[in-house]
């Protein structure tokens, strides 16, 4: 029989969603980045400890085993344990209590943020990227609790989210994210790349992937007019959201768009990350950008305005036309879901079923704003 | 138009829904992502998935369009701007404004004055139908502040 773990933390979520029973499942994430938070802690304290070594002992990670073993009811209460670790515990020197240790200060941290104090010094400053990683998700009426319970206990909100976000601007954090841009040169032999983002900066960048490699030079091959990619990497940002770097890249994605003011809109689009609409929001898939490019191009081709192009919140992309009696729209879905939707003062109509092609959304579109083809 | 028969859920304590005869307007706040280069789309009077199908505005008897921005700006929430519709116009709309300012369960951080626009009977085509309304009404009155 498995052994009972050790109460790791005792963390509260309060407001929002949490004021209902049961755990909500959308969730789950933040005490996955709590688990990843406490951990980038912990390697920054053992490495502080250790200067001569680069990287932690093999087998650091799964000393931690943080696992979920029940939610107890009062708001939401996850009970967060630590297992004992798979197989025969290997000794690594300086690591008994690490974890408590990063608990502890990770709690210091958000004490002292709450309180406008300074941070604390022994905090490691590589440690910050997993602070501004965690909460998130978290809604304005939301808020983690710790040491709950205690005489002392700290609300961790959205607004203390930022006022660490506004106090860390001048460092810049590494986390793995989402970016937009035309790479403009490749040097194989390096295994680096420079991408030029929608505002003209030039952000240097690694890889270490074969497949990387190709795809990379095939972009820059391309015989498209400066092709715009998406990189997925690790991202070294400011506070302002502002890419200085970007690593070990695993997927480049190819988006070919024309020199006009919606190619623009849609490429900022691509640009956005997890979270744009104030903690939710999802990336804008490539699939619907495509989409929204091909039409847009067929309607640019018959001479139709440029409408207003927005993303969705699950990562679509919804064009719109409006004028003061009518509007017409278009949405494209990441999973290339089509719904068309015309008002105006004859009444109003939606066209969302499953089998709507581009060729129809087209031919639609055409109809409702009035086009001869 | 609001459908007395549209099947709205019971208003719950501390809720009051706002007389369609008067002139107050319901200020809206607007993500930039959805007014692109200022220009407000249906998007800004459509609920998201965390709204439950009510959408936030503020009477304007209790805040100023300025002040009503302020505070969402305060809470760390951003805004193209501030836009309004009056309650008529979200029952010409076929929704219904509701104060919920006293309700218990409402957020510290929500606005004094606080009223909701309720979608929540309606369905996925009355709901763009009342997004694009709302749009028009407010698009047709101008942006209230800056």
């Amino acid at each position: 029989m498995e052994e009972p773990g050790r109460v790791f933390s005792a963390m509260r979520l309060r407001g929002g969603r949490y004021e209902r029973r049961g755990f909500p499942l959308e969730s789950l994430p933040e005490l996955a980045r709590y688990e990843r938070l406490v951990l980038d802690v912990a390697k920054a304290l053992w490495k502080q400890g250790h200067p001569e070594r680069q990287r932690v002992p093999r087998g650091f990670a799964e000393q931690l085993q943080l696992r979920l073993t029940k939610v107890d009811g009062g708001s939401v209460v996850p009970v967060l344990e630590r297992g004992a670790p798979p197989g025969p515990s290997p000794l690594i020197d300086g690591v008994s209590g690490i974890f408590e240790q990063a608990r502890d200060l990770i709690e210091d941290t958000f004490a002292a943020i709450t309180a406008g104090l300074e941070m604390p010094a022994s905090l490691p400053l590589e440690a910050l990227a997993g602070f501004v990683r965690f909460g998130s998700t978290l809604r304005n009426d939301e808020r983690i609790e710790f040491r709950a319970g205690t005489d002392s206990p700290i609300l961790y909100s959205q607004q203390v989210r930022r006022r660490l976000l506004a106090r860390s601007a001048v460092e810049r954090f590494q986390i793995e994210g989402l970016m937009g841009g035309r790479v403009t040169s490749v040097d194989a032999d390096a295994r680096t790349f420079v991408v030029t983002t929608f505002d003209g900066r030039k952000v240097p960048g690694t890889y270490v992937d074969e497949t990387v490699h190709d795809d990379l030079l095939a972009v820059l091959n391309s015989q498209a007019k400066a092709p715009v990619v998406r990189l997925d990497g690790i991202l070294t940002v400011n506070a302002a959201d502002e890419v200085h770097g970007i690593d070990d890249v695993r997927s480049v994605e190819l988006f070919e768009l024309p020199e006009r003011a919606w190619g623009k809109r849609l490429l900022e689009l691509a640009h956005l990350g997890p979270g744009w609409l104030e903690g939710g929001g999802e990336p804008v898939a490539f699939s619907a950008l495509d989409a929204a490019r091909e039409v847009l191009q067929l309607l640019d081709d018959a001479a139709v305005d440029s409408p207003a192009i927005t993303p969705t919140e699950d990562g679509g992309v919804h064009l719109e036309w409006s004028d003061p009696s009518k509007v017409v729209s278009a949405e494209f879905s990441a999973d290339l879901d089509i719904s068309l939707h015309r008002y105006d003062a004859s009444g109003s109509e939606l066209l969302d079923s499953d089998d709507v092609t581009m060729t129809d959304a087209v031919g639609w579109l055409m109809s409702a704003l009035r086009v001869n083809a | 138009m609001t459908d007395p028969d549209v099947g709205w859920p019971a208003l719950t304590e501390g809720e009051v829904q706002l007389e369609t005869d008067s002139d107050e307007l319901l200020w809206r706040q607007v993500h930039p992502e959805f007014a692109p280069d200022g220009v407000l789309t249906s998007r800004g009077f459509r609920p998201g998935q965390h709204d439950d199908g009510c959408l936030s505005t503020v009477r304007s008897s209790v805040l100023t369009a300025a002040a009503a921005q302020a505070h969402h700006e305060a809470v760390g929430l951003k805004t193209a701007g501030t836009w309004a519709v009056t309650p008529a116009e979200s029952a010409q709309a076929g929704t219904r404004a509701v104060d919920d300012s006293t309700s218990p369960g409402l957020p510290t951080s929500a606005p004094p004055g606080h009223t909701y626009l309720d979608f929540r009977p309606l369905s996925k085509k009355g709901v763009k139908d009342a997004s694009v309304a709302l749009l028009l009404a407010a698009v047709a009155r101008g942006r209230q502040h800056p």
